[in-house]
């Protein structure tokens, strides 16, 4: 009842997977803007960073049987919550029609320096 | 189809929650601090002897649902000091050991026992 998503395009930062299926649900690692090698994407530019980590977000989901349509939770950690309005037309894009519950706050920092967005979610499968 | 965990052993929550929550065929683990029994901080300063109190608390609250790491499904971790990262990843590596459940780790300024440098949640699936 429990498969690990592996995604090949995806660095390996840690000790983690991309995301791993149980029971009815796919839960999504943190997504950082970073690229294949682990380089920051987007430099620091908010909004580069947001297209690219829910454009990650959309390939993981996929992978794991599911889509934006199907997310249930969102959690965005900014680290700087006067970000916001920058990210929520992307978050729009992403998800058109769906509204998944969502958190945001703000943290004082993530794992790659530079890094401005990280966002992790649960979803149903499709 | 919702069952609490009151862990023997772990300290008692410092709010209104318990241990875990059982829902779903999944348990959801509340964020665990290096803390002993009577909610003392564990290893000081030193954040990888924290690491190790955190995940051996995890381990008993996984267990007293029947769960184990190879189980868990998502962690996130919280650090005071995302410098730390490199210092807590072989601790996870040592007790996930080929299980990568997915994960999340952000930095924030502060933990609500004074000292704690980590504190990890995590979501496991319920044996059967």
């Amino acid at each position: 009842m429990r498969e690990e998503i592996h995604l090949t395009t995806r660095p390996t930062l840690s000790h983690s997977s991309d995301a791993v299926r149980a029971r009815e649900l796919l839960f999504v690692a943190g997504i950082l803007p970073v690229d294949a090698g682990g380089e920051l994407v987007g430099g620091d530019d908010v909004v580069a960073q947001a297209e690219h980590v829910f454009a990650e977000l959309g390939a993981i989901l996929e992978a794991g049987g599911s889509s934006f349509a199907d997310v249930v939770k969102v959690t965005v950690y900014l680290t700087d919550a006067a970000d916001r309005p920058l990210v929520n037309p992307v978050r729009q894009r992403a998800f058109g029609a769906a509204r998944p519950a969502s958190t945001l706050v703000e943290v004082t920092g993530l794992a790659v320096p530079g890094a401005r967005i990280e966002v992790d979610a649960v979803a149903a499968l499709a | 189809m919702r069952r609490e965990y009151r862990v023997e052993g772990q300290a008692e929550p410092i709010s209104h929650f318990t241990d875990a929550v059982a829902a779903g065929g999944l348990l959801f683990v509340s964020g665990i601090v290096a803390v002993d029994e009577r909610r003392e901080l564990v290893g000081g300063d030193d954040v990888v002897t924290q690491a190790r109190c955190v995940f051996e608390n995890m381990r008993q609250v996984l267990a007293a649902a029947g769960c184990t790491f190879a189980d868990v499904v998502k962690v996130t971790l919280f650090l005071t000091d995302v410098a730390d990262r490199p210092l807590v990843n072989p601790v996870r590596q040592e007790v996930f050991g080929e299980t990568r459940p997915a994960s999340t780790l952000v930095e924030v300024p502060a933990l609500v026992i004074p000292g704690a440098k980590i504190e990890v949640e995590a979501v496991a699936v319920l044996p059967g």
